[in-house]
């Protein structure tokens, strides 16, 4: 399964979801039409982006943005590079400059995008704390942001390690050296799904033989 | 599903077979018989879909529009778009100032399509074009990208669709083809086998009351290239750059080709 894009579905339906019961999405989501707001997760290795229009917000996993792809930036793009400890903060739009300054959030293009994008996750409330939990689920989450957090006062080493075994769980799709006792698991995996196939053909045939017989 | 309407009644040789699914069957039936295969779909299509890929099918169109490159004011060819879901995507991201075309054989899947698209309020900039990706109507380099997700397996002369599609595409254009393709894993293979000749017809007779278009659906996935020859057939077109990706185990590949 393309592990990124169950991320970026995930992000994507919480923020449309927030944005529908939101009374001014209209308002918030307008000055935004047509823009791209592309934002690396430092730690995941990641860019994603935000793709606004009148309706809504598409979120798409990008590949790696190189000083090419900076350059060629249009007007109505901005990109953010930014760690995932600085993530909430994003939210904070009277803060942007001061995390720009301190170098927490890299910053190019479109400067007004990044603040109307910031202005609309704080109306909504969105929590990307919350979200990413679905993903990695609850204890990976808090984990991740206290690591992020352990992160500034240099537990570097261990930021390593734990990130990289995230990379490892996003990038499921990257070649990994496979150990036996991960073959033998495998193969039980499938033998599971196997009977789990033909118990739901079985069901199906009951159901439609019930059917049948009315 | 019948497909009487589509029997021709001139004698063809040996030569002009081609597959439907399993069978063999003459190539000028071929198109008839795969358009009464998606009407009678159409209506049930999306949730087929979702049922029979446990929902597994967004996260491939998902990829496929995160290697599309797509940016706005370019100008995209949805093709076998179905009813639909790329394009919507593509047409948000391409703005006001850019154009989709949702290009499908299939009138209803058109309609059925275009039903859905209007009332999610996606208008303005996308055009519905009942057309054979054999021989597409549009001029020469014209789009920037064309994808075709799940189509192709459906088309009767792959060669003279990829060709087609070539023709059409700007030079630096790229072409995605999402398609089913060769699972990687033998036992995997075996799984899957299971699930799509026994589950995925009552599926079909179940939800859709159409277990003949599901079937059919199983088998043509079978028939169709894997990985590699794919990969050759749009090499022998003119497309460079090619390559492929495997996902879900190969269940599905997405391939990728430009036209310099
Ligand atoms: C399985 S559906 C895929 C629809 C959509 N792309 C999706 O991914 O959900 C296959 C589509 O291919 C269309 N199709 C089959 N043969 C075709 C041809 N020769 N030219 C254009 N479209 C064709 C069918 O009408 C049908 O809508």
């Amino acid at each position: 399964m393309p592990a990124y894009q169950a991320l970026t579905g995930l992000i994507e339906t919480a923020i449309n979801q927030a944005l529908e019961i939101s009374l001014n999405a209209a308002e918030l989501l307008a000055p935004l039409d047509a823009k791209r707001c592309i934002v690396f997760l430092q730690e995941f290795d990641l860019t994603l982006a935000f793709q606004f229009s009148g309706q809504r917000v598409d979120v798409l996993s990008l590949p790696a943005y190189d000083e090419d792809a900076l350059d060629a930036l249009a007007d109505d793009e901005a990109f953010i590079s930014v760690s995932l400890f600085a993530l909430p903060e994003l939210k904070k739009t009277s803060q942007l400059t001061k995390l720009i300054k301190q170098n927490k959030l890299d910053f190019y293009g479109d400067l007004a995008v990044v603040q109307k994008f910031s202005q609309l996750l704080s109306d909504i409330e969105f929590d990307f704390e919350e979200t990413l939990s679905a993903y990695i689920g609850d204890a990976g989450a808090y984990t991740l942001i206290k690591q992020s957090k352990l992160l500034k006062a240099h537990a570097k080493q261990q930021h390593e390690l734990l990130m990289n075994m995230l990379k490892d769980a996003a990038l499921e799709e990257k070649p990994i050296a496979v150990r036996p006792i991960m073959v033998a698991n495998f193969v039980d995996e499938v033998r599971q799904l196997k009977t789990d196939t033909e118990r739901l053909e079985a069901r199906i045939n009951m159901i439609i033989e019930r059917r049948n017989a009315k | 599903m019948s497909t009487d309407s589509a029997r021709s009644a001139e004698p063809t040789s040996e030569q002009e077979k081609t597959d439907f699914g399993f069978t063999q069957v003459d190539k000028s039936e071929k198109v008839a018989m795969v358009a009464d295969v998606f009407h009678s779909v159409a209506a049930k299509y999306d949730v087929m879909n979702d049922l029979m890929s446990l929902g597994i099918h967004r996260l491939w169109k998902r990829y496929t529009i995160d290697c599309s490159g797509v940016k706005a004011g370019q100008r995209v060819l949805d093709l076998a778009g179905g009813t639909g879901d790329l394009a919507a995507k593509f047409s948000r991201i391409v703005g006001k100032t850019g154009q989709v075309v949702l290009a499908d054989i299939n009138h209803s899947m058109l309609m059925v399509g275009k039903e859905k698209l209007t009332n999610m309020g996606i208008v303005g900039n996308i055009d519905y074009v009942q057309a054979n990706a054999e021989n597409l109507p549009f001029p020469d380099n014209h789009f920037d990208l064309i994808t075709i997700a799940f189509g192709l397996r459906n088309v009767t002369d792959k060669s003279a669709a990829l060709a087609s599609m070539f023709r059409v595409l700007k030079p630096g254009g790229r072409l995605l083809v999402l398609e089913f393709s060769k699972p990687t894993s033998e036992a995997l293979s075996k799984v899957y086998d299971t699930y799509s000749f026994h589950v995925l017809p009552k599926m079909g007779q179940l939800v859709a009351n159409d277990a003949d278009s599901y079937r059919y659906l199983a088998e043509s996935i079978r028939m169709h290239p894997d990985q590699e020859t794919l990969e050759q057939m749009m090499k022998d077109v003119g497309f460079e750059q090619t390559s492929y990706h495997n996902l879900t185990g190969g269940i599905v590949a997405l391939h990728r080709g430009f036209k310099f």
